[in-house]
């Protein structure tokens, strides 16, 4: 054997490599036995987002910093997965670590915004994730989502609007930033009631775009104009009426009852009548303003001061219809306000165009619950699974689902009764569709037609004494049409 | 002259073409490279920073290995063998050798980091196709949910073979026409951006180690030339920060006058160092090169790669000269 396995090198070779690999099959299976042994277990990082200070870590890196910076936010993104825990039980370390990973590669911008995801959002220390934000807004000046984020932290989770002014200022330097994000400016001065400051901006906003050719964006901005001067107008009304309430010991209950110079004394603002005619007067002076360049103060301001004029009495919609009390909310909002959102004043001070457009979207939302049952259940719904809709409208009708008109491809036809009898021009109170005039007493009522009355009774809207209520009891409790809300979506 | 020069730079090449270390490096640096990817999927943003920043990093860190490691027994070896008495009895030069030693070794050097960034675009290129294109589409079929599904193994593994044959042919095409295959609207082209000019900087940066890594050859044993070498590296990489910390010593003491003794020496060394040692952080834009930035290749960045190393050079020349090989 012994000599065989002299004379014979091969075999030699073979046997060696079969008894290596038996060695490495043996150090496995004891590996494999001691990490079995670990189990599954949740690692927490403790105390290992303790770094040295950046100016060390720069120095020691030689340069390859970009890729030590890499590694720390791996680390930073497996920490987080595994529940990052501090000493002290504080964000502050974890500050320093992003604050140190963003020194060693100042502009890895993920790493400020996930910096700001975990101190700020998953954390909720508001104030360090800001500054992280701060910092990374600092030191990249081409990075427009760094800015944008710290307006929407500030704005939107801290109601901080000194905070949101500073992002938004540097925002405006970004030659990148998209146009919706440059108008940021104006929607905070806008939510914070300086409404002023917000038609300054919107003024400037437009003439930007008229010189810039964007007629799409100009457009916007008109809309935006209009839903801007809507909420000042609401919330002199609101002020009115509240003060109203102070006096009289309740809420008013027709238009009429504010137009007293008691209660709504005349106030300064611009019309949208005016601003139009403002620039039409200078449009041959618009046309010879430099396009890509800073438009004059002056001029903006010539602008603005001309749109303004003293409105005494009713404010003038401009959506071309009126404000008026809307009575049955009114009603509901006496007994029920916790049901109702009062972000853009009391909710019963309305618009004829604010109450077509809640028609319209609890007809849309109709639209969609059938289209998504039919998909469902391969049949249209009764009058009893689709009774949650089938509410009384704010035009003073009912909703109504004929399942039966042969015309519909969206499995029959769900519509207002007050709608259709003004689309047919059978109720000219409202003039929804006409110049008007629109009467400022409007107090639409389910027991104005027969055919509502009866419904109004049979559902319990209408009590025996001849009270109307907005709402009734339903099964989620007290059901209540969605509310009118104007803001548009940023 | 310059055919002396060349045949003893081709022979240079040649000889380290053969050295093993060479091959270790490069598989390392395809190693690096292939991590970056894996590393990059657990990022949750920035993938192609990752693989970018640690892809130009690795083709850097394996340069300046090979720049030093090889450097540093380059004359040594002639020496130590006597092998330097055959060439210098015949008619050449004492700096046509060093110049030729020299030229063979950043040949050497240009080549790998060249092959080295072919392999990276081939990796950058291979990330984007996994993301699918024609022959993905003939592959795979969309299973009931609306996933594509590769039809059977083999079509997995044809899918492979085709989408690295591609990357790599792409990859070569990248490095023979300077970075500029995306003229020939080639898909993904994009993501190897800037490649090609961090390439030639760290070419340049190496030409820089490199004369350094010679000049302590002509002089010194390995061992002690790699060490001067690599302390010349991290001057040379840290200098601006050297002149900043001897800048804030002076601030703090608030005058020259008011630094004690050995604080003095400190800061004259730093002043110095950063003064006298290569500024190695102007060849350095991977930073650039990550961030999908410009990458400039300045006429006086270049300019003062190629004086310095000719003033290393020279200075090596001077010592070789004077060296007595008994």
């Amino acid at each position: 054997m012994r000599q065989l396995l002299q004379e014979n090198r091969g075999i030699r070779d073979l046997i060696l490599g079969i008894a290596a690999l038996a060695l490495l099959l043996g150090a496995v299976l004891y590996q494999n036995k001691r990490l079995g042994d670990l189990g599954h277990r949740v690692f927490i990082y403790e105390q290992r987002i303790n770094l040295p200070p950046s100016e060390v870590l720069r120095f020691v890196t030689l340069g390859y910093d970009n890729i030590y910076a890499n590694w720390l936010w791996l680390v930073s993104i497996q920490a987080f997965g595994s529940g990052w825990r501090t000493e002290d039980g504080t964000e502050r370390p974890i500050f320093n670590f992003f604050d140190t990973l963003t020194d060693v590669d100042p502009h890895f911008a993920s790493a400020y915004r996930f910096g700001n995801l975990v101190i700020g959002d998953q954390r909720g220390d508001y104030e360090l994730g800001q500054e992280l934000l701060r910092k990374g807004t600092l030191l990249n000046w081409r990075e427009y989502e760094l800015p944008y984020l710290g307006v929407y932290n500030a704005l939107w989770i801290a109601g901080n609007e000194a905070h949101a002014r500073w992002f938004a200022t540097m925002l405006r330097r970004i030659p990148d930033a998209p146009n919706f994000m440059l108008r940021l400016e104006e929607f905070i001065e806008r939510t914070a009631g300086r409404y002023e400051m917000a038609f300054e901006y919107n003024v400037r906003y437009w003439l930007d775009y008229h010189l810039a050719g964007n007629e799409v964006e100009r457009d916007l901005i008109e809309g935006r104009l209009r839903v801007m001067l809507d909420q000042w107008y609401r919330q002199e009304l609101t002020n009115a009426a509240e003060y109203y309430l102070e006096v009289t010991g309740e809420h008013p209950r027709e238009m009429e009852d504010l137009l007293e110079e008691e209660f709504m004394p005349a106030f300064e603002a611009p019309t949208f009548s005016n601003f139009v005619a403002a620039l039409e007067r200078r449009e041959e002076q618009i046309e010879r303003l430099p396009a890509r360049r800073e438009i004059p103060q002056e001029f903006i301001n010539e602008v603005v001061e001309e749109s303004f004029e003293f409105i005494l009495g009713l404010p003038p919609c401009p959506y071309g219809t009126w404000y008026m009390i809307h009575e049955p909310t009114r009603d509901g909002y006496v007994d029920h306000p916790e049901l109702f959102d009062e972000r853009h004043g009391l909710p019963y001070i309305s618009s004829a165009r604010g109450l077509l457009d809640l028609v319209n979207r609890h007809n849309m939302q109709a639209q969609e619950f059938i289209l998504d049952f039919h998909a469902t259940h391969g049949r249209k719904p009764t009058d009893e699974e689709i009774s949650h809709l089938l509410v009384r409208d704010p035009l003073g009708g009912h909703f109504v689902y004929d399942r039966d008109a042969p015309e519909s491809p969206t499995f029959g036809v769900f519509y207002s009764t007050a709608q259709r009898r003004i689309m047919e021009g059978e109720d000219p109170r409202m003039g929804l569709w006409g110049p008007g005039p629109f009467p400022i007493h409007l107090a639409p009522r389910l027991s104005d037609f027969p055919e509502d009355r009866e419904w109004g009774i049979e559902q319990g809207y209408i009590l025996e004494d001849g009270t109307e209520l907005w709402m009734r009891e339903g099964e989620a409790g007290l059901e209540v049409l969605v509310q009118e809300e104007d803001e548009e979506q940023e | 002259m310059a055919g002396k020069i060349a045949a003893i730079a081709l022979n240079t090449f040649k000889e380290a073409v053969r050295n093993r270390v060479l091959y270790v490096l490069l598989f390392f640096s395809i190693l690096i490279m292939l991590g970056a990817w894996v590393a990059s999927t657990l990022s949750i943003d920035d993938e192609t920073k990752i693989v970018r920043d640690l892809g130009a990093g690795a083709i850097n860190f394996i340069a300046l290995l090979i720049a030093v490691f090889v450097g540093i027994g380059l004359v040594y070896n002639d020496l130590d063998k006597k092998t330097i008495y055959t060439i210098i009895s015949k008619p050449i030069s004492r700096w046509h050798f060093l110049v030729g030693k020299y030229l063979g070794l950043l040949l050497t050097i240009a080549v790998n980091v060249l092959f080295m960034t072919w392999i990276f675009c081939t990796v950058l290129y291979l990330r984007g196709y996994f993301a699918g294109d024609v022959m993905f589409e003939a592959l795979t079929y969309r299973d009931e949910e609306g996933y594509r599904v590769y039809r059977g193994l083999f079509a997995h593994g044809w899918y492979l073979l085709w989408s690295t044959i591609k990357a790599l042919v792409f990859g070569l095409l990248h490095v023979l026409m300077f970075g500029m295959e995306g003229v020939l609207g080639i898909e993904g082209a994009a993501a190897t951006q800037g490649l090609f000019l961090t390439s030639v900087l760290t070419i340049l940066e190496m030409g820089v180690v490199t004369a350094f890594a010679v000049l302590f050859s002509s002089f010194s044993s390995p061992t002690l030339s790699a060490f001067m070498t690599v302390i010349v590296f991290v001057i040379g990489r840290l200098n601006q920060e050297l002149y900043l910390f001897a800048d804030t010593m002076v601030q703090r003491a608030g005058g020259i006058e008011a630094l004690g003794g050995g604080q003095m020496v400190a800061y004259y060394f730093s002043v110095a160092a950063a003064h006298l040692c290569p500024n190695l952080a102007v060849f350095n834009q991977r930073r650039e090169l990550a961030e999908f930035q410009e990458i400039q290749l300045g006429l006086l960045d270049i300019s003062y790669g190629i004086a310095y190393t000719a003033m290393i050079l020279a200075i090596a020349v001077i010592v070789f000269n004077r060296r007595n090989f008994k």
